[in-house]
């Protein structure tokens, strides 16, 4: 129990510098966040004009589509927030800038995760809470289940992105391939998982979990399905523990690029 | 003294040419070293193209009509070519030409004997059109895959081929305009967000700009970002080059203007410059 607390108190100091650093450039950071905010809400304003002209998707309404984007979008802007490096840590692997958390005591992968924010995450943030407040009217049911979901998908985007930035170990430079199978996720996510057949559906719902981000989590806001609420955690944690599995794997060839290197 | 002066003289305008092809070709041939990395960025082309066309295909069941007067396989291959254009932009978030800015490095880049601004515009354009190569290739090539052929005709082709590479340059017009208020503000990733965002879902990217909601496409219809993507994207597929010429007309007003926004920014902002150390 201490050495969980112990974690759970590196993340919080990390948050807490990070979120200092970030209010040394105020502008700069309300000015990417609020882009980020006006991003999402274009997006999602072409969606919900797209499926009202196409109704692709039997059964949904705008706020299911609404739903879709405030889970992923906030889920997202949590993991970027607070693991700001879970994109990043394939070059990190790749320069050889492991070195500055392997001689620290605490656990590398986390450590390596938590010691950059993104700031535009924040926006997505605001963004993914907000419409869910402004455009689905959720009872107190629905805040919890929104609030698990989202910190169960938080599991799988950092241990998805720990998993193909680990390939950095194996391949060399894959900053490049660990940006474009993160771009696949987040891009697969944001459709209803009904608009694939087949084969391309199972791989959305296993080996690029995007079903699990998206549309599971909507479906289980609608139809209050406990049977998909525990498949959603079961894949979270697999994610969790592939990903820092493979990261260990992988750390036993790491090799140093002997920089002299600052935590970013 | 006399020669510090030749130095930094740019050389006029066949000697400025001269460097400028330079420079595209050496960052062509650049980015044709790192062909692993050029093909796994394609390959996300055919990845939201095998999306797209995955829904389409369903709208194709639901919907009687066709959407925006294309066929599904019309549609296929108008994002094939649409698509091939968004992803010639770099990923990163914040171009080189912002973090000069910021950090200083301008002071070094200034002194070379070739405009600062043309200089950036060069070597981007030259990685931008082999990327665009690429992402033809794999953009057709999935196209043919998943819907077969559809008639195409070859002034459509070329009319089309010349408005992409003038969208491309007025896309790095409006980067090298956005980067360059680098010298006023902090950051300038916001900017580049929005603009790249508004280019997508504006500029007939993702869905033909006839097949939007009437109240969208007359927005749509209201602003420059047609003249990047659903204008050559339409040529492309459409049954002659009909319309090239009003295209590129626009194209050309659209460039001129935003070159002359670079260019004020780019005289007043240096005046702001300061570099500090070495």
């Amino acid at each position: 129990m201490k050495p969980m607390l112990s974690m759970f108190a590196l993340v919080g100091a990390y948050l807490r510098a990070n979120l200092k650093a970030a209010f040394e450039y105020r502008v700069s950071f309300a000015s990417e966040m609020f882009a980020m905010l006006v991003n999402d809400c274009m997006w999602l304003g072409f969606w919900i004009a797209f499926y009202e002209r196409y109704p692709v998707v039997h059964g949904w309404v705008r706020a299911d589509v609404v739903t879709l984007w405030a889970i992923v979008a906030t889920a997202f802007g949590v993991a970027t927030a607070v693991f700001g490096n879970v994109v990043r840590r394939a070059g990190i692997v790749a320069r050889g800038e492991l070195d500055v958390y392997l001689a620290l005591p605490r656990p590398v992968l986390l450590h390596a995760l938590i010691s950059r924010m993104s700031l535009t995450a924040w926006g997505d943030v605001v963004f993914g809470v907000g419409v869910f407040a402004w455009l689905t009217q959720p009872t107190a049911a629905d805040w919890l289940l929104f609030a698990t979901l989202c910190a169960s998908n938080v599991g799988i985007f950092v241990g998805f992105g720990a998993l193909v930035s680990s390939a950095g170990f194996w391949i060399g430079p894959a900053e490049g391939l660990a940006q474009q199978a993160m771009n696949i996720l987040i891009s697969f996510s944001t459709y209803p998982t009904t608009i694939f057949r087949g084969s391309v559906k199972l791989v959305l719902l296993s080996v690029v979990p995007a079903g699990f981000l998206g549309f599971v989590p909507a479906e289980i806001l609608r139809a209050r399905s406990p049977h998909w609420l525990i498949a959603h955690f079961a894949v979270s944690l697999a994610f969790v523990a592939l990903g820092s599995l493979v990261f260990a794997r992988g750390l036993r060839r790491y090799e140093s690029g002997n920089l002299s290197v600052v935590r970013t | 003294m006399q020669s510090t002066l030749e130095l930094r003289r740019p050389g006029g305008v066949a000697r400025t040419a001269g460097k400028l092809w330079a420079l595209m070709a050496a960052s062509a041939r650049r980015r044709l070293g790192h062909l692993g990395e050029l093909a796994v960025r394609s390959s996300f082309v055919a990845i939201m193209l095998f999306v797209f066309s995955q829904l389409w295909r369903e709208v194709s069941l639901h919907v009687t009509a066709r959407p925006g007067g294309y066929s599904l396989a019309q549609l296929v291959w108008y994002l094939a070519f649409a698509e091939s254009i968004v992803f010639t932009t770099p990923s990163n978030q914040e171009p080189e030409l912002d973090r000069e800015v910021r950090t200083g490095d301008i002071a070094y880049r200034i002194a070379r004997p070739l405009a600062f601004p043309l200089h950036h515009l060069a070597v981007s354009f030259g990685d931008r059109l082999v990327r665009f190569a690429f992402n033809l290739a794999f953009g057709l090539a999935i196209a043919w895959l998943l819907v077969g052929t559809i008639p195409l005709r070859l002034e459509a082709w070329l009319a089309a081929f010349g408005a992409a590479l003038l969208a491309i340059s007025i896309d790095e017009l409006v980067v090298l305009t956005l980067s360059l208020t680098a010298f006023w503000f902090e950051s300038t990733v916001g900017f580049h967000l929005l603009y790249r965002r508004a280019m997508l879902l504006l500029g007939g990217a993702l869905v033909p700009l006839t097949a939007y909601p009437d109240w969208l496409a007359e927005v749509c219809r209201a602003l420059p970002f047609q003249y990047y993507i659903a204008g050559p994207a339409a040529l492309f597929v459409g049954a002659s080059a009909r319309g090239f010429g009003a295209l590129v007309l626009m194209q050309l007003t659209w460039a001129s203007t935003i070159a002359l926004a670079a260019y004020a920014l780019y005289h007043f902002g240096l005046r702001r410059a300061i570099a500090q150390g070495g």
